[in-house]
């Protein structure tokens, strides 16, 4: 009986804590959704024949949903908010343990930072990765000042002093969130114009950082391992600046190892991108419309460079896209009206 | 490597599942060895300044040894040259900490501690009738220099003691961990969950600051002690108890038979006693006892060691002006506390009603509370000014855990042999720790700060 209670009592102390540290972990289903998105993955069918990796650069301005209704193609955006180069690499190391995917599409425009740059940013692209040895070496690799990796593992060392903060959504969404993303792609339909294009501020040094490129030629090397077809792209917004001297890196490298590259910026009429309708903040992301015809766009590239197998005619995939079809159609039409009638949408998850 | 770490924690882990199983039979070796990795993490540096330590103390108390059996030498000769052996290894070591104390250099963790506690075994040895007390094995006195869990703030250790249960052969014990765990889930309570929270704001208002001071430094350095403590009753080792409800003392001596005990034994033990009665202390209540009366003769010569003391207790704690005067100020005070004995006495006699009653007895808890608490000013003063402010949810938190602080001491004062079940302890243990992880001051937005005691 007393073994009995040594075992017992603490297991039913370890599942209270576990209860505890679901309770505190923030849910990022009001106000910063990004942060609920790299979780969603893991609920989703691993026939992808396109993964995008890399910060709003992909996750706002591809809609996986454009490009199958187009071509076919199965694709799911892994992307995070700042997400960074070894944030990247990790995800995609991870999502090889469920797929291999036949092309990766790898945002390069993170390739500016140098160095972790935030803890927040960490969170919204890490914590909602499953545990895994990828995991705890992209929590190490990211660590700003004063995290620790053990944070990642047992977040309730992280988010302990959310007691303070718990509010209803903490409640209402103890067992399960809602979802966010239509295949990663995070859903804005508001219309704000370019009227102005902010400078570039010069900058002391142009130079990519050695753990930049430490990561992109990890990047590399493992697709080149696992057989994927390697896309680097600069998706097409107008701010923050793209430096010519970032762009004759990624030139110079894509040449190096024979990669193709895209600056999507370059191909903005191809694209048909118009700049009064197709951004919801004036040029720095794409909203729906940008968004299809960048899907659209970057489809039709890629299948110039591989055969995508287009998985309409498979009725088992094309049940389950229907229904995200006729997710992203509705979360379409209530951002609409909201906009309509608010301005603005407020509606994002489903 | 602080002992509230994830680190520390992982180390302990590890280390304590070696020396239960594949490493059993070499559990001091490995003890030994795991507490110099430890004080390594405070820098490599300091390995050599313990390591002379105990090189010094070992060769020290050899020839002391040695020097019992010289043949061709008198009783007297024997005598004087332990002591010249004794005095130097004294001087080299108590003019070791003395230099780093006062010198502008990095002060090496613990060193304090483990100073004074090398130092008791000397004296030890030196007063040990026979040979057989000294220790033998350097690497044996390495170990009771160095043991990590009281390394940096003690408790300090006397050798005849801790030798009992240090050197091994300890097969695992579940109720013995499960004291060591609880008394560590204990101690991480008061240090993270009260003291840490607590010690950012507690010169903010000015009133209260001498008593926010109190609980901080109560939670912080008996939340360290239980830590060790309960490390120790981990590997099955038994550390002596330094603290005994010091809050509930009804005067400053008795708070100091209460508070930071092994340290009053250690001044009481080799400074005070053996300097009442020194040859020149005899002498001096010779002479007082002709010229002024039983009373003086009785009374001067205390006093002089009660001053003598307690200004080498607020040297030891530091070395500016404010440590002399707290320690002086603790001596005055005891010193007039005997000196109005009689009135107290008469009183009681007067009042025994009263005096034997729970609201005096509650008055002179209080009032020696409020005393000590005001003497710590002296070691506040020296802390920078805050600003910051808790919240009205931190505050419930922090008089929560002071409340059940409280609340586990009265239990104690009135159940003292009860242990409680294993079920309940484990209950408990897991409640505190659930506590710790919750509301502990720890991770980013907090600065971790060490134990206040490891800088002494």
């Amino acid at each position: 009986m007393k073994k009995v209670k040594f075992v017992v009592i603490p297991i039913v102390f370890l599942l209270l804590l576990f209860g505890l540290q679901q309770l505190l972990m923030p849910k990022y289903m009001d106000g910063v959704y990004d942060g609920a998105m790299p979780k969603e993955y893991y609920a989703e069918p691993k026939d992808h024949s396109v993964i995008f990796l890399g910060d709003c650069e992909v996750y706002e301005n591809f809609s996986p949903i454009a490009l199958w209704r187009e071509y076919g193609i199965s694709s799911y955006i892994r992307g995070g908010a700042q997400q960074l180069v070894w944030h990247s690499y990790y995800l995609l190391e991870d999502t090889l343990r469920y797929e291999t995917p036949d092309t990766v599409v790898l945002s390069i425009f993170a390739m500016q930072y140098g160095e972790p740059k935030n803890e927040a940013y960490n969170r919204l692209n890490l914590d909602g990765m499953r545990l895994s040895l990828s995991k705890i070496k992209a929590a190490k690799a990211s660590a700003t000042e004063g995290e620790s990796t053990l944070s990642y593992i047992l977040p309730i060392l992280r988010f302990h002093d959310r007691w303070q903060e718990l509010n209803t959504t903490d409640l209402q969404y103890y067992f399960g969130t809602k979802k966010v993303g239509h295949n990663g792609y995070l859903m804005k339909n508001e219309v704000k114009p370019v009227d102005y294009i902010p400078d570039g501020s010069k900058k002391p040094s142009y130079d990519f950082s050695s753990l930049a490129w430490e990561y992109l030629d990890k990047t590399r090397e493992l697709c080149e391992k696992n057989g994927i077809n390697l896309v680097l792209i600069k998706a097409p917004t107008l701010w923050p600046a793209w430096y010519p001297e970032y762009e004759t890196q990624i030139e110079d490298y894509a040449a190096k190892y024979g990669l193709t590259y895209f600056n999507m910026l370059e191909s903005v009429e191809e694209i048909g991108l118009d700049w009064n309708t197709d951004t919801y903040d004036a040029g720095n992301h794409m909203n729906l419309p940008g968004a299809e015809k960048c899907a659209r766009w970057i489809g039709g590239k890629l299948l110039e460079l591989s055969s995508l197998p287009d998985l309409r005619d498979n009725a088992k995939v094309s049940a389950i896209w229907d229904k995200k079809i006729a997710d992203y159609e509705r979360m379409k039409e209530i951002q609409l009206a909201e906009i309509k009638a608010y301005g603005k949408a407020k509606t994002i998850i489903y | 490597m602080s002992f509230t770490s994830s680190y520390f924690l992982l180390f302990l882990a590890v280390l304590a599942v070696l020396y239960y199983l594949p490493l059993r039979r070499l559990q001091w070796q490995l003890l030994l060895a795991a507490s110099f990795f430890y004080y390594a993490f405070s820098g490599i540096i300091n390995l050599a300044y313990i390591s002379a330590t105990i090189v010094t103390t070992f060769i020290a108390t050899l020839i002391m040894d040695r020097l019992r059996t010289a043949e061709g030498r008198s009783k007297k000769q024997i005598k004087s040259r332990r002591r010249a052996v004794m005095l130097v290894c004294l001087a080299v070591n108590i003019g070791g900490l003395a230099v780093f104390k006062y010198a502008p250099l990095r002060f090496p963790l613990g060193i304090s501690f483990y100073t004074l506690q090398t130092m008791g075994y000397l004296l030890d040895c030196y007063r040990a009738k026979n040979a057989e007390f000294t220790e033998r094995n350097p690497f044996r006195l390495a170990l009771f220099t160095s043991f990590f869990p009281q390394l940096i703030m003690g408790p300090i250790s006397r050798f005849s003691d801790l030798k009992k249960t240090l050197y091994g052969g300890h097969r695992f014990n579940a109720d013995s961990f499960l004291d060591g765990f609880l008394r560590i889930a204990f101690g991480m309570f008061k240090k993270l969950v009260i003291a840490d929270r607590l010690s950012p704001v507690m010169k903010t208002n000015p009133a209260l600051a001498v008593f926010l001071y109190a609980i901080v430094l109560y939670c912080d350095f008996t939340g360290g002690i239980d830590i060790a403590l309960g490390v120790a009753k981990i590997f099955g080792i038994e550390l002596a108890e330094n603290f005994n409800a010091p809050f509930f003392s009804t005067s400053i001596a008795d708070y100091w038979r209460r508070w930071h005990i092994t340290m009053g034994a250690w001044f009481r033990d080799y400074i005070f006693y053996p300097l009442s009665i020194s040859k020149p202390m005899r002498k001096l209540t010779m002479r007082l006892k002709e010229k002024a009366g039983d009373g003086a003769a009785k009374r001067i010569p205390v006093y002089i060691a009660t001053i003598v003391t307690w200004f080498l207790t607020g040297i030891w704690h530091g070395s500016q002006w404010n440590y002399i005067v707290w320690g002086l100020a603790n001596g005055v005070i005891i010193m007039l506390s005997q000196e109005c004995e009689s009135l107290y006495k008469r009183f009681r006699a007067k009042h025994e009603r009263l005096t034997a009653s729970k609201p005096y007895a509650a008055f002179a808890v209080i009032r020696t509370f409020v005393l000590m608490s005001l003497l710590r000013g002296f070691d506040l003063f020296s802390y920078p000014a805050q600003t910051a402010k808790l919240n009205a949810a931190n505050i419930v938190i922090v008089a929560a855990g002071v409340l059940l602080l409280a609340a586990i001491g009265f239990w104690r004062h009135s159940h003292k042999d009860a242990k409680p079940s294993a079920a309940w302890r484990i209950t408990a243990a897991c409640a505190l720790i659930a506590a710790v992880l919750v509301f502990g001051a720890y991770g980013l937005g907090y600065d971790a700060s060490g134990f206040i005691y490891t800088q002494f």
